[in-house]
Formats: C-alpha cells, structure tokens, sequence
C-alpha cells in the first residue's frame, strides 16, 4: 500500500473490458498509423460485438459515479491534421445509473446489430478504426476509461465477372505494346498472371518492372490530400525484347502488404490500386502505363 | 588492355561479392533461416546482372554461383525430405524483385521440385522454359537458359526415367522442352549480332567473336536432345529435326547457320543422318549466302562415309546418297550464281571424295564429278573469252587456289583408281585446265598411284591415253603462243604462291640473291633431285607395260619411246635405259616364239641349233641390203609375228644411237649389253647385230670416254662382254679381243694398263679345249702376261708396286692351272723369286717405314695366299696331273 495513495486518491478502480470469445477470435495486426502495430480482434461487419465489463475496485475502496456507459464507435480521423475525428457511427449503451459500488462488479454488453459499414484502415493520411470505450463518469474525480480497439473486415463474394484487362498502348514509331492481366479483380492471396507483348521496339530497353501503387485520396472539400505509394517494385523483364517477344508475368500478391480497395468510404477517403507497367530504357527514361485493379478480401486475416 | 584490366577488377569485385553473399546465405542454412536464405541467395544471385563483363569472365562468375546454387539445392532437398511441401518453396522465391535471381532460385527449386515427385515433370518444365523469356538480356539469358538445361539434364521425363508418366508427361514433352529451350537460346544468341551499333567494324567483330565464346551454351541443347533415350529415328525425322531446321534456316542468321548445321550432323547418330539426308539437305540449300555450305556437307559425307565403311549394310541401297548430295550441289549452284569458280570445284571435290569413300570403283560418280568441273571450268572460260577480246589478251587462266583444288579433285581419285581414271573420260579434259606444273605433279601423283596399285598396262589406248596425261612430266612446258612477255606474266599469275615454282622464279630475278648462293645451290639442287626422280618414275611406267602378245608389247614400248624421244635430251639417261632394257627383255620372248617357229621349220629344212659351229645355210635368214636398216639385215616373219628380233634390236640400236651423243657412257653400257642380247640369240644372222652394236660401243669408247677411271669401268664391262660372247665369227672375236688389248696398253696410267692387260689377256683363252665355241690364242696370252709384268716393273714410284706384282702373279697362276702351253713354270718361279727380290728391296731400303702400315700388310697377305695356294696345290692328292705340274713351281 503506497503512502501517497491514499492521499492523492490513487485508483480507486480498473474497468476492463472483455470481449466475448477472444481467445478464439482471429487477430489482425493492425497499425496504429504511427509506426506501431498491434494484435487485434477481427470482426465481420455483421457480427456483433458482445462482451463483460468489469469493474475493480482497490480494496477496501468504494467507487462513486454518475454512471457508467460503454460506447461503440467508428471514426475515421485524418493522420496528419489533428482534425475534429468524424464518427460515423457512435452507439451508446448504459450500464449502470449513478450509485456508490463496493466491491467489483460485472456488465455484460451486446452491440448485437451495430453498423460497422467500413473495414478499418490505416493510410499514410487516414485511418479509420472502431473501438469500445467503457466510461465510468464520476463527478469530482476524473472519469474513469478503457478503450477496446477492434478490426472491422468485411469479405466480399467472388466477383462473377473474371473479365481481363487487356490493352494496346504505345508511342507512335518508337514503341507498342500490348499487355494484358488475367482479371481485373484480384484478392489479396490472388496471383497476377499476364503477358507482356511487344509488338514494336525502337527503344533500347534495359529493364521492364510492373510496380503496385496505392493511391490514397482524403478529406473533404478543399482540404483533400492525395498520397501515392509504391508498394512493391517487381522486375518482369531483363534486357531488350525484340518485335514479336512475349514476356510472361506472374506475381504473387500475399507478400504485399495490400488492403482491398475502398471506394469512398464515408464520402471521407479512397484507397484504390494501380499496377504500372514500367519499361525503362538505356538512357533511363522510364514509359509506363498505369491501370486500376480491384483487390478485395476473399477471406479474413 | 585497359579493358582487361577492368575485366579483371569488375570479376573480381563480383567474386567478392558472391562469396560474401553465399557466406551470409550458408549461415542462414544453419540456422534454419528460410527468408534469410533466399534473401542472401538472391543477393548474390544478383551480382549475375552485371553488364559489365565479357562473356570469358562473365562464365567464370556463372561456375562459382552455380557452386553455390548446388548448397541452395541441397538445403531446399533437405526441407523437402523435412516434410515442407515444394511448392510453398515454388511460390516463395517467387517474390524475388528482380527477375534473374528469381529465375536461377526457380530453376533450382524447380529441380529438387521434379525430383520429389511432387508435381509432373512435365508442368514444370513448362512453366520453367515459359517464364525464363523474363530474361532478353541475350548473354544473361544465353547462360540462364544454359543453367534451366542443366538442372533439367537428368530430369526431363524420358522413356525409362521416374518422370516419365501419365502426369509427368513422355519423352514428347521432353523434346518438346528442350526444343523450345534452343529455340530460345538461339534467338537471343543471333540478337547478339543483331544488336544495333554504330557499325563499327571492330566493334562488330569483337561481337562476333564473343558470340563464338557463347555458341556452346545453344549447341548444349542440340546435344541434350541426341541423349534423349526415348527418341526414334523416325520421331527425329518428324518431329525433331523440321523444327531444328526450320529455327536454323529462319534465324538468317551465318554465324548460327553455320554452327548449328554442324553441331546438328556431330550430335546425332548415323542412323538418325540416314534417315533424314533428303530433309537436312534441303535445308543446306536454304542457308544465308555466306553460310560455309561446303563444311556442313563435307561434315555429313564424312560421317556417312565413314559409317558405310564401318557398316556395309546400313545404308539401304535405295536410298542413293550420291544422288541426293548431287542434287543438293546442283540445287546450291543454280541458287547461288555467286559462288566463284573455286568454291564451284571444292563444292564437286567434296562430293567425288564422299563418291570415292562411300562407293569404291564407281567410276560414274566420279566422272560425273570431274564432269562438272570442267563444265564449270569451260564455262568460264568461254566467259573469259568473250572479255577477253575486248579487255585483256590473256589467256584464260586459273588462279592459285583454283588451280589448287584442281589439283586435288584430280589427285583425290588416284590413289584408290590408279589406272582406271583412264577410263574417266572427264579426267583428261579436267587435266588440261591445269598449269603445266600442276599437270606434272598430278602426272606424277599418277604414275605413283599406278605403281603403287600394281596394276598392268595391258591395251594400247590406255598405254596411250596414261602417256598423254603425263605429258608434263615428260617435257617442258612448250612456249607459249604467246609473245614471251605476256606469257611470263601469265606465268607469274598462275605460279602465285606456288612453292618451289615461286623460288625458281625468284632466283631468276634475283630478287633473293641477298639469300646467298649456298640457298640459291639448295634450290637448284632440290630441282636437279626433283627432276631426277620423277623421271626415274616415269621409266618405271615402261615395266608397267605388259601385254602376252610381243607385237603389242612392242608397240607399248614404241609409243612409249615416241613419247620419252619429245623429252629434252638430258632426260633420256632416266627414261631410255628401261625402255631399251624392257626391250631387250622382249626379245628373249620373241626369241623364244621365232626358235620355236624356226623349230617347226627346221623339221623340213634343218638343225638351226648349234650357235657359232652351226651352218648358216640351213637358217632362213638372208641379208638383204635394207635401205633404213642400220643393221641391213631382214627375216622372214613367223607367222602371226609382225615384230621380229631383228625389229626389236633395229629399235634399240635407234635408242642408243639417240642416247650416245648425250650420255656415252650409258650409251656404251647399253650397246654392250644389247650385243650380249644379240649373242644369246644364238642364231648366226645376230652375230652381225651383236658384232654391231660391239663397235659402236667401241667407237663411242674411242670417241667420247676420256676419262681415265671411266675408261677402265668401260673395258672391263667391254672385256666382261666380249668373254661372254660365244656366238662371233672367230675373225670377229680376233678383231675386237685385239682392239681391247690396244685400247688397255694405251690406257694413260702404268697400273691401269698392267692391270688391263691382265684382263685382256683372258679374251685369248676362252672355254676349255673340248668345250665348243672355245677360243685359244696361248701366245697372245703370254703376249699380255709379259706386257703387264713388264709395265708393273715400271711402276716403281707407285704403291701398287708390289700388288700389281701379285695381281699379275695370280693371272699366271689362272692360265698356269687351265693349261695354258704358253705359260710355263719357268715364268711362275721367275716372277716369284722377283717379286721375292723387290721385296727384300723394299725391306732394305725402308726396313718397313712408314709403309709398314694396313696397306703394306694387305699386301703382303695377298702375297702369301697366293703363296699358300701354290703350295696347297702342289700337295693335292686328288688331281695328280695338276699337282705334278704346280711341284715344277720354285717358291
């Protein structure tokens, strides 16, 4: 027992939160937007998110409150601004009303039909992330908190459609290609296959590397930033082709560290994928040719 | 130099870098570290994409990585026995950004992934052979392609191997893999060439000669597929060959054209050749202009040549190689009027050399050949021509290498045909394109080829047509129809560089006096030993000639000697002495047919036998004053016999009479032994001929042999002949014996006359009493004894003083023991006790000097065994008589 404790009233109490089944419940490692990541629970958007609050209190100490609440909420909050956090979704469920406790005690919660409509995310100038938050509110003494972060993961059906992108581009009299990738959806344990056909060479190519790029675009209004990310730099092609040449193309993507595409998520961010194409020639001069793919998650994890 | 040592500093900076990059990668092996396994093996699999080294270096980098791939192998064996599944391997090292490193850790993966069963053979290769188009960079992929082939070496689903199966696919998928491997290699291989530059010529040929460093890493493929078990000649022949010729012809590219096509008829087998000539000789005809077309059939020929002689039976008769190969050479020319009249003859060199290996005495094939040629030949010519007139006045010649292969298409034939290139007409004609010196040397290859073959010449056209293509050897060159000036300039073309032609011609400018004159000497001498031995060649070809029939044989020899007479006279000492001694061998046959004939006549009319002694009433023979005759005599034909002995003799006594004013000796030598001829004849009408050809041998002695030991050489052959004669009329006999004795007395120096003499003496005393045909003159004998005993006394000054004596001695001793009346034992002791005199001399006045030496003793041995004869003679019991008389001797 500290001397101090008492006298600077110490805690009174821990609220912890325990959510339902985590021991079994997949985890995700999910970064914090700020260079850590951590293990968390991962929830499908319909699942609900059920648990036990429980209240500690330090012995022989009785806990004073107005009441104690726990609320389900979705933010998407811009990194790099300090921004009022927009919440999309706050739900808010009473625990107990005001009241003295004195010994421990036990909530169970159940946000049985919450909406968690967006997979969380975490960007270079965005993230969108859920999480519960217990708040014991007491009237002198600061309130008493705990905050459960959760990863919201939504699957989507295999696209039906397997249509490939296939396209002819080029610079007139110098050089013409036509690639091709087998689909235009790919999961994020998908492979790319494609072929590189050259139709015209009259450049001197030294090399030729198909790069993956995230684009992000956040914000509202005037205030929209866009950052783009190579995400891996993947060399196809070693030396000069000559006309007639057709270079296969495989690449697997579960090495890459990929999220599905969102497609304006909440009216407040983008996140789309791009593979580029790029041939560099002798002199470095690089010609490249960028196209939209759409990943998405098959599975969670 | 620079760029060496560049080369030198980039290796090894790469080397470093391997090496560092394996170490790291071993230790990550040890402690089970897959990621950083793969990370430090594509790190060092990443020094592979330099650009910076030749291909000499570049292969030094690939061998020490692919040492260390083997560690990466055996550490992916090791987690696959482990129980990892391959494929997650398969898939892992496919994350590797760069494509060369990933490609080298997928080939090795892909090794120990086909090994452990785990997926078909066939699946992966194809993924494999499809994904290594990653790599255009021709060298990187050149060696990269080279590394797939090597790792799937032992593991392409051949008959007979675990890969093989329904899944792991056939021997079809193997070629089929191994094709497209080539077929890709070769592509980036001919790129090389083609790569754009600034057309720089030594840049363009360091390229082309970087490409010959690399060109093993296509032909590796050509090899693996002749390995491939599973494959048929008949799969080859549908399958696998079209496809290697179609990617050889459609490359265009000369360099791999002619590589490949090579590469093509080493690597497979004999069978496999059989079966697909037709389809590889199309092909041959499609090749780029400069493509070597030449070398790659030659190369096919060889082969088929040797195994046809190796497997008689292989080669199914229907299938007429020469034909197709013919076709083939046909096709090449009528497609390729660029070709120069030299690669037109090597092209028909090549293939009358397969002709002559492959089908031995098919004289056709070779005619047809050598046919072509001088088609070819007389082509340009007429071409030439028609320019010529308007151009320049000379003649059409060929230059040095035409006249080259020429040489060797006509050479070529003759050590296996010898005599039946006779029966090439188109050798003949091919023959006259040729420079005088060039004919002659394939005259004498000829002439040699001839008697090596030991083949006889036994019809006039052949004797005749054999002489006609060795004209060359026989004479000079006739001038030229041209003015002397043109023609040494035509001269001067067609010798070029040709050898000893070239060395002659500069002596005569003397361009190479600086080389001194013993070199200059060499020359002439090697000429001089040149000329001499090819016309001691070209006499042989007289004792090749033979026909059962005299007068056909004669007329062999007749034309022969028509041909040698055109010959400068110098070479008649080479090439008449066969031809008068093949002659003279002739006339023993004839002989033998006339005695014959002369035999059944003589049934009717008479014993012609009987030599000297035997009536000349009963022969035939008349003399008849013959107009042309040297010999003025004539005989009445044998029946069926045009050319009689007499015929015979008249045409040596032509020869000699020739040969005499240039070469007295020889001259004199033969005449006498066509006298002893003549006397073995044994019929009276050729004492005259003997007697004859006697005189002239003496009057070329009197004439012409001055020379002291020449002299002698000749009176002893002459004494030798006359001793051998039995057949001469006695006044005759007398006649020359005396002549001879003059001639020995008149010798110049006192030694050889005594000695000569001595001879000589022997000529008066022939055959024993009862012996017919004997000749005894004692007194002459006598005569001569005296004369040389007397003429050895006046030898005092020289050292055969005392060896004449004894010489002379030993004459005595002949005569004394034959019975001889004139030569007494008075004469015998006489001399003995002299020559006992001049020794005591010797030993008083010089006790044995210097003279004591071999010599003296030599001679004193003489002495003494012909002492001990005496004595030995005296005690012989078996011939009293003869012993009695050898007692009378005083030793």
């Amino acid at each position: 027992m500290s001397l101090f404790g008492n006298l600077v009233g110490g805690p009174q109490a821990r609220v912890n939160i325990k959510l339902n089944g985590i021991d079994q419940r997949i985890k995700k490692e999910m970064s914090s937007g700020r260079g850590t990541t951590h293990l968390l629970p991962l929830y499908q958007a319909h699942e609900g998110v059920g648990g036990i609050v429980e209240v500690i209190l330090a012995p022989g100490k009785k806990l004073e409150h107005l009441g104690i609440k726990i609320e389900l909420v979705g933010a998407i909050e811009m990194l790099q601004d300090r921004g009022p956090v927009h919440e999309f979704t706050s739900l808010v469920k009473e625990l107990d009303t005001a009241g003295v406790l004195f010994s421990d005690k036990q909530y169970t919660f159940d946000f049985a039909t919450v909406d968690k409509p967006y997979d969380s995310y975490t960007g270079l100038n965005v993230r969108l992330r859920y999480f519960l938050k217990v708040t014991v509110t007491r009237q002198y003494a600061p309130n008493l908190v705990a905050e459960q972060e959760l990863v919201v993961q939504s699957t989507t059906q295999v696209p039906e459609s397997h249509s490939s992108i296939k396209m002819e581009v080029g610079i007139e009299d110098c050089l013409h290609i036509e690639f091709e990738y087998d689909k235009q959806k790919y999961h994020l344990k998908d492979v790319i296959l494609g072929k590189i056909y050259f139709l015209l060479v009259r450049i001197k190519i030294k090399h030729m590397e198909l790069a993956i790029i995230r684009r992000e675009s956040a914000g509202t209004g005037a205030n929209v930033m866009n950052e783009s990310e190579t995400l891996c730099k993947f060399e196809v092609m070693d030396g000069a082709p000559v006309k007639g040449e057709c270079i296969p193309l495989r690449l697997f993507l579960s090495s890459i560290a990929l999220t599905p595409t969102y497609r304006s998520v909440n009216n407040r961010f983008s996140v789309r994928y791009y593979l580029n194409l790029v041939l560099v020639d002798e002199e470095d001069r690089r010609y490249f040719k960028q196209q939209e793919v759409i990943f998405y998650n098959k599975e969670l994890g | 130099m620079a760029l060496n040592i560049d080369q030198t500093k980039f290796l090894e900076e790469a080397m470093r870098k391997v090496k560092e990059q394996a170490f790291y990668m071993k230790h990550a092996m040890d402690n089970e570290d897959l990621k950083g396994t793969l990370t430090h093996a594509s790190d060092m699999l990443r020094e592979l994409r330099t650009g910076l080294l030749t291909p000499k270096s570049y292969y030094e980098l690939y061998m020490k990585v692919l040492d260390e791939l083997r560690y990466v192998e055996d550490y992916f064996t090791g987690l696959q026995k482990q129980g990892k599944p391959v494929v997650e391997l398969y898939e892992k090292v496919q994350s590797c950004g760069n494509v060369l490193p990933r490609l080298y850790l997928l080939i090795t993966v892909a090794g120990v992934y086909i090994k452990s069963l785990e997926a078909p053979a066939r699946d992966i290769l194809k993924d494999l052979v499809e994904m290594s188009k990653g790599v255009q960079h021709p060298m990187r992929g050149l060696f990269l392609r080279n590394y797939l082939s090597q790792v799937s070496r032992d593991k392409l689903p051949d008959v007979g191997t675990p890969y093989e199966g329904e899944e792991g696919g056939s021997v079809q998928d193997a070629y089929e893999f191994i094709l497209q491997n080539f077929s890709e290699a070769n592509r980036l291989w001919c790129r090389m060439q083609q790569q754009p530059t600034n057309a720089h010529n030594k840049e363009k040929k360091r390229r082309e000669k970087e490409r010959q460093e690399l060109r093993i890493l296509v032909g590796t493929n050509l090899v693996r597929l002749s390995q491939l078990q599973g494959v048929e000649a008949a799969t080859y022949k549908e399958h696998i060959l079209p496809r290697l010729l179609e990617q050889v012809v459609q490359c265009k590219d000369t360099l791999a054209q002619s590589y490949l096509m090579e590469c093509i008829v080493q690597v497979f087998g004999d069978e496999f050749h059989i079966a697909t000539l037709d389809l590889f000789l199309a092909a041959c005809t499609q090749l780029k202009e400069k493509v070597n077309v030449r070398a790659i059939l030659e190369g096919v020929m060889d082969r088929l040549a040797t195994f046809a002689e190796a497997n008689p039976a292989a080669i199914p008769p229907h299938l007429r190689t020469f034909d197709m190969f013919n076709t083939c050479v046909s096709k090449l020319l009528v497609e390729r009027p660029g070709y120069s009249v030299v690669e037109v003859l090597r092209l028909q060199a090549s293939l009358l050399n397969y002709a002559l290996h492959s089908f031995p005495g098919n004289l056709e094939y070779l005619n047809l050949c050598l046919g072509n040629c001088a088609t070819a030949l007389a082509d340009k010519r007429a071409a030439h021509q028609e320019q010529a007139v308007i151009v320049a006045p000379l003649p059409f010649a060929l230059d040095s290498e035409g006249v080259e292969v020429v040489e060797r298409l006509l050479t070529l034939p003759l050590a296996c045909l010898a005599l039946k290139v006779l029966e090439l007409p188109h050798f003949a004609s091919l023959l006259e394109f040729l420079p005088w010196a060039s004919r002659r040397q394939v005259g004498v290859t000829l002439l040699q080829a001839v008697y090596n073959s030991r083949a006889k010449l036994s019809n006039l056209e052949s004797v005749e047509k054999l002489l006609e293509m060795v004209v060359p050897v026989i004479k000079e060159e006739p001038p030229s129809v041209l003015g002397s000036e043109e023609a040494q300039a035509l001269r001067r073309q067609q010798n070029g560089e040709r050898g000893v032609e070239d060395a002659e011609e500069e002596d005569e400018t003397g361009a190479s006096r600086s080389r001194g004159g013993g070199c200059t000497g060499s020359t002439e001498n090697g000429k001089a030993r040149r000329l001499e031995e090819e016309q001691l060649l070209l006499g042989r070809l007289v004792h090749v000639m033979a026909s059962p029939d005299t007068d056909m044989h004669f007329r062999f020899l007749a034309v022969a000697r028509r041909h040698f007479s055109e010959a400068p006279k110098d070479r008649f000492q080479y090439t008449f002495p066969p031809l008068v001694l093949a002659t003279l061998q002739l006339v023993r046959r004839v002989r033998r047919r006339e005695v014959a004939a002369e035999g059944a006549d003589g049934n009717q009319e008479g014993d012609t036998q009987g030599g000297r002694a035997a009536s000349e009433g009963a022969s035939e023979q008349v003399a008849v004053e013959d107009g042309n005759g040297v010999l003025g005599l004539k005989k009445r034909d044998v029946p069926g016999m045009q050319f009689g002995c007499r015929k015979l003799f008249q045409a040596v006594h032509e020869m000699l009479t020739s040969l005499a004013p240039h070469f007295a000796n020889l001259a004199l030598k033969l005449f006498l032994e066509a006298a002893q001829a003549a006397d073995r004849c044994e019929a009276d009408a050729f004492k005259l001929i003997s007697y004859e050809f006697v005189t002239q041998a003496f009057l070329l002695y009197e004439d012409e042999v001055t020379d002291s030991k020449t002299q002698i050489r000749a009176l002893t052959a002459m004494i030798g002949t006359l001793l051998q004669a039995r057949h001469f009329d006695e006044s005759d006999y007398d006649a020359l014996s005396t002549k001879v004795t003059q001639y020995a007395a008149k010798l110049l120096k006192k030694p050889d006359q005594c000695r000569m003499v001595a001879l000589a003496s022997h000529l008066f005393f022939v055959g024993r009493a009862d012996e017919p045909g004997h000749y005894h003159d004692p007194k002459r004998v006598i005569e001569c004894l005296q004369r040389s005993v007397k003429t050895a006394d006046m030898c005092m000054a020289s050292s055969q003083h005392m060896h004449l004596f004894v010489e002379v001695l030993n004459h005595y001793l002949y005569f004394y023991e034959c019975g001889c009346p004139t030569v007494t034992e008075k004469y015998l002791s006489a001399l003995v006790a002299f020559i006992n005199d001049k020794r005591n001399e010797a030993a008083l006045v010089g006790g044995g000097p210097a003279e004591g030496s071999s010599r003296a003793a030599e001679i004193e041995a003489y002495y003494k065994n012909t002492l001990d004869y005496i004595r030995l003679k005296k005690t012989q019991t078996d011939n009293k008589e003869l012993a009695d008389r050898f007692s009378a001797i005083q030793v």
